[in-house]
């Protein structure tokens, strides 16, 4: 994992990768949306049974994003990694994306569902606290001149925000509530249909491979843009 | 340490006193939410708790900015983090003298701010905030210290500590209700928990919020 | 149940647009900065 802390030995395999990430993710993606659209609907929730496939993938995946992004925070923090603080900064905007996309298709998903556009029970309330996470978490980054100060105060900010995590996680089984319970990671087997869980799982890893595809673009630019800076620098002071 | 929270206080009573602006404004907010929402003490009764605990939060966040940056900008943050002290140790007598300063008068304000409203459960409501305000400044204080090198830090203090302050909240307004109903939800028992962990584990992280800053 | 057909669009059209401006922003800024720093050298 070291060998990658140098930035050009992480380009030289970022650069390579990302088109073939991108290229499966629109595959898949494009995958899940056909057979989402195609696929019968459902006995109780008719049609709207479909945004189920774009509605869980992207909250998986904003959660996926913030837990990498503390991890990412972790291992700048600790063992000052020096690629790890910009691929959690590259991470935080994506995720924040994610979030609010989850957000968005869950409140559409709920409206003829269950009659309401949002509840404020515990799954939903702290979805939204993820996204002020996120938000306060690049205000932060913005605030802060110093680049080096910057990158430390946000991993302790992401790291504090991780008790998040487990918290959205596992809501739904603390408090009854509207969202519906755990129906796929569950023993005893997903309560949901094979024939649905197709399209779900293709959009899940088209979102993911996605998000990996943009998340290495980011991490690259913020390689760049630090190159171009200090080149800058070390121009002006010639 | 007694020292150092004996000067933080005095500081604070004295400068004009933080005390006394988060009274003010807790006050302000109890008296406009019902010009807002209509003159109903049923209605206000019910949403009393919620709007107490909101209010009494954002009060207690009003003068956190200025924790560490007031030290900080005067060189002795620097000294401070030289003497035999620990950072540590910093950090508790901060989170203790503000919220000498803030949480305890605001929950001491809170039973009059309480009739404003008809609220009923007025020892709930006190207890809760009681409990609770503890949490608010030392969660408040970690933002503080992430933040104290932020020129115009104003806004972004509140944005990162309100996500981490939602359970008190929540568990706080939520201990009142059910006094209210004459239920017991946990929420009080829960309350405590999370301000006891917050009071333990935010020194450290105020600490090295605070280090971070001083360091680079 | 009604043509809820609507709210399933909405919500595919959401989803994808917000991705794709993603892309583009996130492919934007890449080019910009590939490009700054081929100028300086």
């Amino acid at each position: 994992m070291l060998r990658y802390a140098n930035p050009t030995r992480f380009l030289s395999l970022s650069r390579p990768l990302v088109p073939w990430l991108g290229t499966l993710a629109l595959a898949l993606l494009a995958g899940g949306l056909f057979l989402g659209l195609r696929v019968p609907p459902d006995y109780q929730q008719g049609e709207t049974v479909r945004v189920m496939f774009i509605h869980v993938p992207a909250a998986w995946t904003a959660m996926m994003a913030y837990g990498l992004m503390a991890v990412a925070s972790l291992v700048g923090l600790v063992w000052r990694h020096p690629l790890a603080d910009q691929a959690a900064k590259a991470a935080a905007p994506l995720g924040a994306l994610f979030t609010a996309l989850g957000l968005v298709t869950g409140a559409i998903w709920g409206a003829p569902m269950w009659g309401t556009w949002w509840v404020w029970d515990g799954r939903l309330t702290s979805f939204l606290l993820l996204f002020f996470l996120y938000l306060g978490y690049i205000a932060l980054w913005n605030a802060i001149e110093d680049e080096t100060r910057a990158a430390r105060a946000a991993a302790i900010l992401a790291l504090i925000g991780a008790v998040n995590l487990p918290v959205i996680e596992f809501s739904v089984d603390w408090w009854a509530t509207l969202h519906q319970g755990e129906s796929i990671l569950r023993k005893g087997g997903p309560l949901i249909s094979a024939v649905y869980l197709w399209p779900l799982f293709l959009m899940a890893l088209g979102y993911t491979f996605a998000f990996f595809t943009l998340w290495l673009m980011r991490i690259e630019t913020e390689i760049l843009t630090r190159r171009a800076r200090s080149l800058m620098m070390s121009a002006g002071e010639a | 340490m007694r020292a150092l929270l004996w000067r933080d206080i005095r500081l604070a009573a004295r400068a004009g006193g933080s005390a006394m602006l988060a009274l003010a404004f807790f006050a302000a907010v109890a008296t406009l939410v019902p010009l807002g929402v209509g003159a109903d003490l049923h209605l206000l009764a019910r949403i009393a708790p919620g709007i107490l605990w909101v209010a009494a939060v954002l009060a207690a966040l009003l003068a956190l900015d200025r924790l560490f940056q007031a030290d900080f900008e005067d060189g002795s943050l620097d000294l401070l983090a030289l003497s035999p002290l620990s950072l540590e140790t910093v950090a508790v007598a901060k989170i203790a003298a503000h919220w000498l300063t803030t949480g305890l008068p605001l929950t001491l304000l809170s039973p009059l701010l309480a009739v404003l409203f008809g609220l009923k459960a007025i020892p709930a409501l006190f207890v809760s905030l009681l409990v609770g305000t503890p949490a608010v400044s030392a969660i408040g204080a970690i933002g503080a210290g992430l933040t104290l090198s932020i020129r115009r830090g104003g806004l972004i203090l509140p944005l990162i500590v309100l996500p981490l302050l939602a359970p008190a909240v929540i568990f706080g307004a939520g201990a009142v209700l059910a006094a209210l109903d004459g239920l017991s939800n946990g929420a009080l028992p829960l309350l405590g928990a999370f301000s006891f962990a917050a009071c333990v584990l935010s020194p450290f992280a105020t600490a090295a919020a605070v280090r971070l800053n001083l360091g680079s | 149940m009604r043509d809820y057909a609507l709210y399933v669009w909405a919500a595919y059209g959401i989803s994808f647009a917000g991705i794709a401006a993603a892309a583009a922003l996130t492919w934007a800024g890449l080019a910009r900065a590939r490009a700054a720093l081929e100028k300086l050298k």
